[in-house]
């Protein structure tokens, strides 16, 4: 790989000290203080599914401190949702749709005031047909119909997923057509098929969903909020909900306490609530608002059925997806049809997929870190599992048997370019001591058993991200970057890029970020994207920069800007580097005789600032919308390979990880350590998921809705020390900044087969549903022992 | 009716008045001004909101304003040693133990907490004592790292 001075290297966080000395400031910091400030709140339906007959809001209006009471008679009647399908009001205005689905707002003086406006406020509902089955819901003749009028509805984007839906309640249908399965199926010498299923999950951001929005005399609505997505997420639906033109919405953002694709979901709240009242208003939600009405992961039921020769080779594979997107659509529509792009990791000549996604009484879902893609990796590689043990095959064999390689081109007809996948399998493979038997002892009923698996997740094309960069009269470079500070150091990889570009050291490279004022478009910290696509318009602002600067200079050097470079705050000539100017003297007027203010004028004689723009814009290319072929449909993919080695309890069922590796290409690593915390962060994420996480329905109802209940991975549930390792093997992509792609989502996404693989390994029992509960687990091994199969437990 | 709540926030001694239902992270935060403790749960499940109160760690989230009478409070913002940040703080840095930063003020003091108690422990003993306090960015990894590093460079201090 190049090498680089500042890319490549692990700089420190450029937040570390603010964060470490508690002095960073997150949107709930906003509004502390703040003078007439109010607070929200919002009431949610009891119901699954019911009428509104009536609403009745005086009580709560007359309680001292209440300001304002507001339901869906005081905002316009537009329904708004992502740029897939706009399906829900601000507040419901004839029907609730899940246990959650919010009625009305309150803005009072204090919270206290607002919630207990909240229990005054009295609604008469009639119950309606709920269903929450999402093979129930799918029937044409399901008696819940959850949007009568969905075929109504506006498409803003990818119209076709709306095409040919078998039942009312399916709002998208994606398919993938290659090959011929049938053709496929007849050349196989072995048949598998299997069906696997993920529950839902919450991505379990720390910071709740909050925003403080006030609107200032001048017109313009400031938004402050926990953003992902500021102009996507934020202010393309407040404009929406508001009616407002998004020049008129500023949005604002600082760090954010983690996101992993949750969205935000108060300041549309807070932006009606101010415009009512006149007074800035804040809104935090409870955690149980985040479990319920934010947009978690979409569960899945995944079919899969796989053609295989004797020697290993796929032949064919088919594939069925019902996914459960709740009330409303949010991002699932992308979900799914996206999340079927990781079964582009294998060569396979015949491939059919139909994924269809369905709406529940169940609260949204929507994006999460994976996209979807996470669920059927799942089902694919505990079935290259299953199929090499029914052939006799070792499993790594199995798998670089049928690993696509650079330049062949996929199940969706794009050419594979950029796959480190199976050097990253080989590093596992090696440090979990792969076909060795497992070296820890175990005492009492435990047992031991290693497994891997491989997981990829693409980047999405059809986005962009634009940036600019300022170069100070000191030298300093400035960049504004509209993507997002989640955590995953976007703005130290970001100044890295920048720092390299004008061979400066980190401490002359200042970020800003958060603020639609004062940066360019960007799609936001989404599909690992932040390093490929903010990163590549960084670039090309800081060429735009530099061309400018050297126009400067050139006179001055008395050469062609074409001959300048620059390091160290300094221009100077390539070919005779002893020939340069500070940049600092580019400020300073050359007009002989200037005095006066001109003098301490920082402006140049033209151009009067040097600022870079640049923009980086997905390409994609036609897809066939009957078979989902296209030449380019993704920016790039990001692979790992993940091993895990755990012990099962014979006894209870309980699987504890003792050791866990992973290995990851992301291309070249900007910043090795903070890929690594990706890394850590995603086997944690990932074990989470195979293991504990889940939200547990009842009749639309969550019953765990708190961090007590429902089970986020703890410190002591996790291998650390010398029992977690995270290789990086990173593959140069052509395209990305200094040949990187990214790495955050790909991160967790091999976890939960390599675990169930490694429970299989152990005990012989395979758990075909996440999370693989110590009750499923028990029940499977007792279900072996009574001499069934103890295989795929049918969820 | 409010009432009169003293006692000494990071080395100072503070006069606040509280309504009696009030939370300690409520005052320290909005009152005090002290934001580097954070609200994740509001129910003492994430361990964001955790203060030293006479050394120990407290989720302050579920602890009764007025119960600080006459205590002491260490929050995030009064945690120093000679010559500037706290060995922890530089370990978390130096060793990429926070992403997202909203659980690392109360980490830091959950492990100060940790180190005071018993200035050598094992990594087990790291784990078991700092796992009330949620992480969802990191996977933990870094932050035992972080903690055992802090604790080899404490102890050629002493």
């Amino acid at each position: 790989m190049a090498e680089y001075s500042i890319v490549g290297k692990s700089v420190p966080r450029l937040d570390g000290p603010e964060k470490v000395m508690g002095k960073a400031k997150f949107a709930t910091e906003e509004g502390i203080g703040l003078p007439g400030m109010l607070y929200g709140k919002v009431l949610h339906s009891p119901y699954a599914h019911a009428r509104i007959l009536s609403i009745d809001t005086t009580r709560a209006e007359r309680l001292p401190g209440v300001v304002t009471v507001l339901t869906s008679k005081d905002v316009p009647p537009v329904r708004v949702g992502t740029y897939f399908l706009h399906d829900r009001y601000l507040f419901c205005r004839h029907t609730v749709r899940f246990i959650g689905d919010p009625v009305a707002a309150v803005a009072a003086d204090t919270v206290d005031i607002a919630e207990e406006a909240l229990d005054l406020i009295k609604i008469e509902y009639e119950e309606l047909p709920a269903v929450f089955d999402p093979e129930e819901a799918m029937r044409p003749d399901c008696p819940a119909v959850i949007h009568p009028g969905l075929r109504n509805y506006d498409r803003p984007t990818y119209k076709y997923l709306g095409d040919d839906l078998p039942g009312p309640n399916v709002h998208t249908y994606f398919k993938i057509r290659k090959g011929n399965v049938d053709d496929g199926f007849s050349k196989a010498d072995l048949i598998v098929e299997n069906r696997f299923a993920a529950k839902r999950v919450v991505q379990g951001m720390l910071e709740p969903y909050n925003a403080v929005v006030s609107m200032g005399s001048d017109g313009i609505l400031t938004v402050w909020a926990c953003a992902h997505c500021m102009y996507n997420r934020i202010q393309y639906i407040v404009s929406k909900y508001l009616e407002m033109p998004r020049s008129k919405i500023r949005v604002r953002s600082s760090y954010v306490g983690g996101n992993f694709g949750s969205g935000e979901r108060a300041s549309r709240y807070a932006a009606v609530l101010a415009i009512k009242t006149g007074k800035p208003v804040k809104v935090v939600f409870t955690r149980e608002e985040v479990f319920i009405d934010g947009f978690n992961r979409l569960p899945q039921i995944i079919y899969i059925k796989d053609g295989v020769k004797n020697d290993g080779t796929l032949v064919a594979r088919e594939v069925r997806v019902i996914a459960n997107s709740g009330a409303y659509t949010d991002y699932t529509p992308l979900v799914l049809r996206n999340g079927m792009f990781c079964f582009s990791m294998y060569r396979v000549p015949n491939f059919k997929l139909d994924a269809y996604c369905v709406f529940t009484n169940e609260p949204t879902s929507g994006a999460m870190r994976g996209l979807g893609n996470e669920q059927p990796i799942n089902a694919m590689e505990q079935q290259m599992d299953i199929i090499a043990e029914k052939l006799g095959m070792d499993a790594v064999e199995i798998r670089h048997k049928n690993l696509i390689k650079e330049g062949e081109e996929d199940i969706r007809g794009e050419i594979t370019h950029s796959i480190g996948v199976a050097d990253c399998l080989d590093k596992v493979a090696q440090w979990i001591g792969w076909g060795k038997p497992s070296e820890e002892p175990v005492a009492g009923n435990w047992k031991t058993g290693k497994g891997l698996a491989l997981g990829n997740k693409y980047s999405q094309i059809d986005t962009a991200a634009a940036a600019y960069v300022k170069v100070h009269m000191d030298g300093t470079v400035e960049l504004r970057h509209g993507s997002d500070e989640v955590g995953q150091g976007c703005n130290t990889v970001l100044a890295q890029i920048v720092a390299e570009q004008f061979q400066v050291p980190m401490d002359k490279v200042r970020v800003t970020w958060g603020d639609t004022d004062l940066t360019a478009y960007d799609f936001g910290a989404g599909s690992s994207g932040t390093t490929f696509k903010t990163g590549n318009a960084l670039v090309r602002a800081c060429e735009d920069a530099k061309r400018q600067m050297f126009a400067l200079a050139a006179p001055r050097l008395g050469t062609d800007p074409a001959d300048l470079e620059t390091r160290d705050g300094k221009i100077y000539v390539r070919y005779s580097p002893e020939r340069e100017i500070p940049i600092s003297e580019l400020f300073i007027p050359s007009t002989p005789g200037a005095m006066g203010t001109l003098m301490l004028s920082t402006c140049l004689p033209y151009g009067a600032e040097i600022i870079g723009k640049g923009t980086w814009f997905g390409k994609p290319s036609a897809e066939d919308p009957a078979t989902g072929q296209g030449r380019k449909l993704t920016a790039f993919y990001g692979y790992t390979a993940q091993a895990a080695e755990v012990a099962v309890d014979m006894e209870t069922g309980m699987v504890k990880v003792l050791r866990f590796a992973s290995a990851f290409d992301m291309g070249q690593p900007i910043n090795p350590k903070l890929c690594e915390g990706q890394m850590e962060g995603g086997m944690v994420m990932g074990i989470g998921s195979a293991l504990w996480e889940q939200l547990v329905m009842d009749k639309g109802r969550v019953l765990n809705p708190n961090f007590l209940d429902y089970q986020m991975p703890l410190m002591v549930n996790i291998p650390s020390g010398n029992n977690a390792v995270s290789f990086i093997a990173g593959v140069p992509h052509r395209e990305g900044p200094y040949g990187a792609k990214g790495v955050g989502e790909a991160a967790m996404t091999a976890a939960t087969p390599a675990i169930a693989n490694a429970v299989y390994n152990a005990v012989g029992v395979r758990i075909g549903q996440t999370p693989f509960t110590p009750e499923d687990i028990y029940r499977a091994l007792q279900a072996k022992m009574r001499g069934g199969k103890g295989n795929v437990l049918l969820p | 009716m409010k009432q009169v709540l003293d006692f000494t926030v990071n080395g100072l001694k503070k006069q606040v008045y509280v309504e009696p239902w009030w939370t300690l992270d409520k005052v320290l935060r909005e009152e005090l001004g002290l934001t580097g403790l954070k609200v994740g749960c509001a129910a003492g499940a994430c361990g964001s909101c955790t203060v030293l109160i006479d050394s120990k760690a407290v989720k302050s989230c579920l602890y009764p304003a007025m119960k600080a009478r006459w205590r002491n409070i260490l929050t995030i913002e009064g945690l120093k040693a000679e010559g500037g940040l706290h060995p922890l703080q530089q370990a978390f840095m130096d060793h990429f133990a926070l992403q997202c930063g909203y659980c690392t003020p109360a980490m830091i003091l959950i492990a100060k907490a940790l180190l005071d108690e018993n200035p050598d422990p094992t990594e087990e003993e790291v784990k078991d004592y700092l796992s009330g306090n949620l992480c969802r960015c990191t996977g933990y990894v870094k932050i035992v790292e972080a903690v055992l590093a802090a604790k080899d460079k404490m102890k050629v201090r002493r």
